[in-house]
């Protein structure tokens, strides 16, 4: 069992040492380059929106607060409008 | 000196040429690794070119934390994508003439296609978990420890299954 082993263990050794030269060629880095550059473009374009997006929240924020605002004070006048035509009767001497 | 971990955050930061320090850095290993898994050096090296594509978009995704090393982490990615590939390529055996591009600089020896091929052809009839763990033990020189964190399992199941791959080994050369 123990020459089974090692035989085994020398094929393998073998298989090891003939593909330990195995190299990429040359323009292999360059390649994985050009493949990245779709990735990097779709990225910088979803970041550009991200920080856009990011820049827009404060105003985005106050124009709520604004709108808010407006809402209440025109709900007000609104309510008076309706209320002053309630129970009210003309009477003609 | 810039370490691949400083290439990292770099590429985190959006500075995508620092990528290609990654690239030269482990591509001669994980080609290896990849084309003792597949058994073939051209489509060990498109698989290994999607697979650093994938390892650049999961870094951006925040899928590098840190726990493991650079390397380790681009091994794990290199190795699921050959092994994915194997899969998908089933047991379909590569012409001798397309194990190397003809266009190859050379590098791809004879010797190492012939070694690449008989690797595939013994170990063909392994259960992939056992192959793999073989693969990176004996023929990687990986150490048990080192395999284990790649494949995210205890160092005893990577025992477990390396003697198991040996018996399958002895059991089939012993039988007539």
């Amino acid at each position: 069992m123990m020459e089974q082993d090692e035989e085994i263990e020398a094929r393998l050794a073998r298989i090891a040492a003939a593909t330990q030269g195995l190299r990429p060629r040359g323009d292999f880095g360059a390649r994985v380059m050009r493949a990245l550059e779709p990735e990097a473009q779709r990225l910088a374009f979803g970041g550009m929106l991200w920080s856009a997006g990011r820049r827009l929240v404060p105003i985005a924020a106050l124009a709520a607060v604004a709108a808010l605002v407006w809402a209440v004070r025109t709900d007000g006048v609104v309510e008076d409008a309706l209320a002053a035509s309630y129970d009210v009767t003309e009477v003609e001497w | 000196m810039s370490t691949l971990e400083d290439a990292v955050d770099e590429v985190v930061k959006g500075n995508t040429s620092a990528f290609q320090r990654l690239v030269d850095a482990t591509s001669a290993r994980l080609l290896r690794m990849s084309a003792r898994v597949l058994g073939n050096v051209a489509d060990a090296e498109d698989v290994l070119q999607e697979a650093y594509v994938k390892a650049y978009r999961s870094l951006l995704a925040g899928g590098f934390d840190g726990r493991s090393k650079v390397e380790t982490w681009l091994y794990r990615i290199a190795l699921n994508a050959a092994i994915d590939a194997k899969r998908k390529r089933g047991s379909k055996t590569v012409a001798d003439d397309e194990l190397v591009d003809p266009g190859w600089d050379g590098r791809a020896s004879a010797e190492a296609r012939i070694a690449l091929q008989e690797l595939g052809d013994w170990l063909r009839d392994l259960p992939e978990e056992q192959r793999i763990v073989l693969v990176m033990k004996a023929v990687e020189g990986m150490s048990s420890a080192e395999i284990a964190e790649v494949l995210e399992c205890s160092e005893g199941a990577v025992e477990q299954r390396l003697v198991r791959a040996r018996t399958t080994l002895r059991t089939r050369r012993n039988e007539p």
